[in-house]
């Protein structure tokens, strides 16, 4: 019985908690987002993450659920945002055609529903579409509004990823310029103090290429570990692929056979693990297939490599038997 | 008379800073909630506190389903609970029953104790239902004994079915050793000689069956008598070779005896075992049923899940709105939707 006040002072003390919660300290009750919206805006966050991580398929299936929860809810912004991000899935699948179906469709969508915040995302997309597509000019006038005029300013990631596909587009039609372009780059890397790692290791790389054209071998892989690295730490896998793949090309540019064989096939395990078939074919392309490949085995190889070419990313079941000779073909090399 | 002035000055709590009148609202709900929490707990241990009651004992072998505070049901109503559970001197689990005062009449010394609602998919959900006895017989006193009857758990069905299955594979081994017995050649061997004796038997019918019409004739006959002469000499050799063959087939004959008795002794078990996996096949069916039934309750409790997670959700937003929780939780921003901006060869 002794329990009985400890009992009255503790409901006392709640009720008057409550009484002082309401009157004072209560927030507006944060406006709730439809369940159907939220699901869907999960999914794209969802695709986002394994896009980063160099998960192609995986986001290609996040993207298009959200898709279709957007589609049946007529969500145009919604729509319009899951059809750019599976543009730049696609893109950086190596798809180029379903990469411009989908960039169109979101042109489209933004066009309809008046969302002016999508422009600067489908140019650059534009631009890096038309890259890939080695349509230089066009990706250049593309350019042309979201290159920086200044390096003493902040600038924002659409005005550096301009920024970076011109000094793609300068190695690749006028590299004289190139350093030119590397330069701005680094001073706005700079000015803007504590910038992106990713940011920072795409300098580095683009600075391991100037030092190759300037035969500077030592600069070279110096500059290339640095970005290695750099993407390492933060286990990005396209950007390590994507490093080592530069690095092997430059390496058997400058005749270091062994070098080369050895980054290709790096390069190669991080991109079969990325899933990113295509990628695969384009390393396997530079490395002749020397070991085992005879006869009949030579064949079903050139057959499966014919088959990954043509099929797209969409289609990974019958993808699986090509998958399996590829993973056979990685562990012959 | 002069009036005293007009008091519009507002409340002193909202003279306060906001990030006083939080902290002080915050200390607040803490307190209670640790009060409410604690007082939880008390309510939960002390549930039957106030409760008049007598205790029995139940003695058991293994304890499965049970555990301190399973409920105790007197003819379907819940009448207690068990207090405790202890290992006896000679190892028996001694169930301590706590029954409430005002169900005791319904205990009487015919009353029987049997677990219940044992679940397949976990330990220590079990009831103990106990029968109410005749009014005219005793009543149970306090600290008395009373029988359990054991719950038929799913390692006994295991074991059955293992018994079962024994017993069918020794039966279709002995059936394995039978027709194993049976030396085909040995057996063909036998079945021409069974042939060539119906061969000879039929001639000997035949010559016989065509004498009966003549046979009065055939007193006189000279010829015939002959003929019969003959062919009761033919039957003297062919009674030879019946004689030869009958001593041919006296083994076979043997061994089909023998075998007879095997087949026999082995078929004395068969309906037995057929019975044992009639009763064993019952049990397999009723344990399915169980199961079907838990199953059935699934979307039930996912349901129900749901609605919980619902309000909880609910709950922590609110929770998360207060302080300090409000300090410590991030808010979360808006979210990236978009792949950020990127150049072409990343």
């Amino acid at each position: 019985m002794n329990n009985y006040p400890t009992h009255i002072l503790t409901i006392l003390v709640a009720l008057l908690s409550l009484i002082l919660n309401n009157a004072c300290v209560q927030r507006p009750q944060p406006e709730q987002t439809p369940v159907t919206i939220q699901v869907a805006e999960l999914k794209l966050s969802s695709g986002i993450n394994a896009f980063e991580q160099g998960n192609y398929y995986g986001a290609k299936i996040q993207f298009n659920d959200a898709l279709t929860l957007y589609r049946s809810l007529d969500h145009g912004i919604g729509m319009a945002q899951a059809h750019l991000n599976l543009a730049k899935t696609y893109l950086d699948a190596g798809n180029l055609q379903s990469a411009a179906d989908h960039l169109q469709r979101s042109r489209e969508l933004a066009g309809r529903e008046n969302i002016t915040e999508l422009s600067p995302h489908l140019e650059i997309m534009a631009s890096s579409l038309a890259i890939k597509e080695k349509q230089w000019q066009q990706a250049l006038t593309i350019l042309a509004p979201y290159l920086p005029t200044t390096t003493r300013a902040t600038h924002d990631s659409f005005t550096l990823a301009a920024l970076q596909n011109r000094i793609i587009i300068a190695f690749a039609t006028e590299p004289s310029t190139a350093g030119h372009w590397v330069t701005q780059l680094a001073e706005i890397l700079n000015h803007n103090g504590k910038s992106q790692p990713a940011l920072v290791a795409r300098l580095f790389r683009f600075q391991a290429l100037l030092a190759q054209q300037q035969g500077d071998r030592s600069g070279r892989d110096q500059r290339f570990n640095a970005a290695l690295k750099i993407y390492r730490d933060s286990t990005a896998r396209p950007g390590i692929a994507a490093t080592l793949y530069e690095w092997a090309m430059a390496t058997l540019t400058s005749g270091q056979h062994a070098e080369a064989e050895d980054l290709f096939q790096r390069a190669l395990t991080v991109r079969f693990s990325m899933q990113d078939h295509l990628g695969c074919i384009e390393i396997m392309e530079q490395l002749p297939i020397r070991h085992g490949a005879e006869g009949d085995r030579a064949e079903k190889l050139k057959y499966w490599l014919s088959v990954l070419r043509q099929k797209e990313l969409s289609q990974l079941p019958a993808l699986l038997p090509a998958r399996f000779s590829l993973r056979e073909i990685i562990t012959d090399l | 008379m002069k009036k005293p002035p007009a008091d519009n000055s507002p409340h002193y709590i909202h003279g306060m800073a906001y990030s006083f009148q939080e902290r002080l609202v915050g200390t607040f709900v803490l307190l209670a909630m640790v009060a409410l929490f604690g007082l939880l707990i008390a309510t939960g241990k002390t549930k039957y506190l106030f409760e008049d009651h007598v205790t029995i004992y139940g003695y058991l072998p293994t304890a499965h389903g049970l555990a301190t505070d399973s409920t105790i049901r007197i003819s379907g109503i819940d009448g207690g609970y068990v207090s405790d559970i202890a290992v006896s001197e000679k190892n028996e689990i001694i169930v301590s029953m706590r029954i409430f005062k005002r169900f005791h009449r319904l205990l009487r010394a015919d009353s029987v104790a049997s677990i219940r609602n044992i679940s397949l998919l976990g330990a220590g959900s079990g009831t103990i239902e106990i029968s109410a006895g005749s009014p005219d017989q005793p009543l149970l006193q306090d600290q008395a004994d009373i029988k359990i009857q054991e719950a038929f758990s799913v390692e006994d069905l295991a074991t059955e079915i293992t018994t079962g299955i024994r017993q069918v594979q020794s039966t279709i081994s002995d059936l394995a050793g039978f027709v194993k017995s049976m030396q085909s050649e040995r057996l063909s061997e036998s079945m021409a000689d069974v042939e060539q004796i119906t061969g000879n038997l039929r001639k000997i019918t035949d010559q016989l069956a065509a004498g009966g019409g003549v046979l009065g004739a055939a007193l006189y006959d000279e010829e015939m008598k002959k003929d019969i002469k003959n062919s009761v000499s033919s039957l003297s050799k062919t009674v030879v070779v019946v004689e030869k063959r009958l001593k041919q087939l006296e083994p076979v004959l043997t061994n089909t005896g023998e075998l007879s008795s095997t087949l026999k002794d082995t078929l004395k078990d068969f309906p037995k075992v057929m019975v044992e996996l009639k009763n064993t096949m019952t049990q397999v069916n009723n344990m399915l049923n169980t199961m079907d039934n838990e199953v059935q309750q699934l979307p039930e409790l996912v349901g129900k899940m749901r609605i919980l997670l619902e309000e909880s959700d609910r709950t922590l937003r609110a929770a998360q709105r207060v302080w300090p929780l409000s300090q410590a939780v991030e808010q979360t921003g808006d979210k990236q939707l978009l792949i950020a901006p990127q150049a072409a060869d990343e």
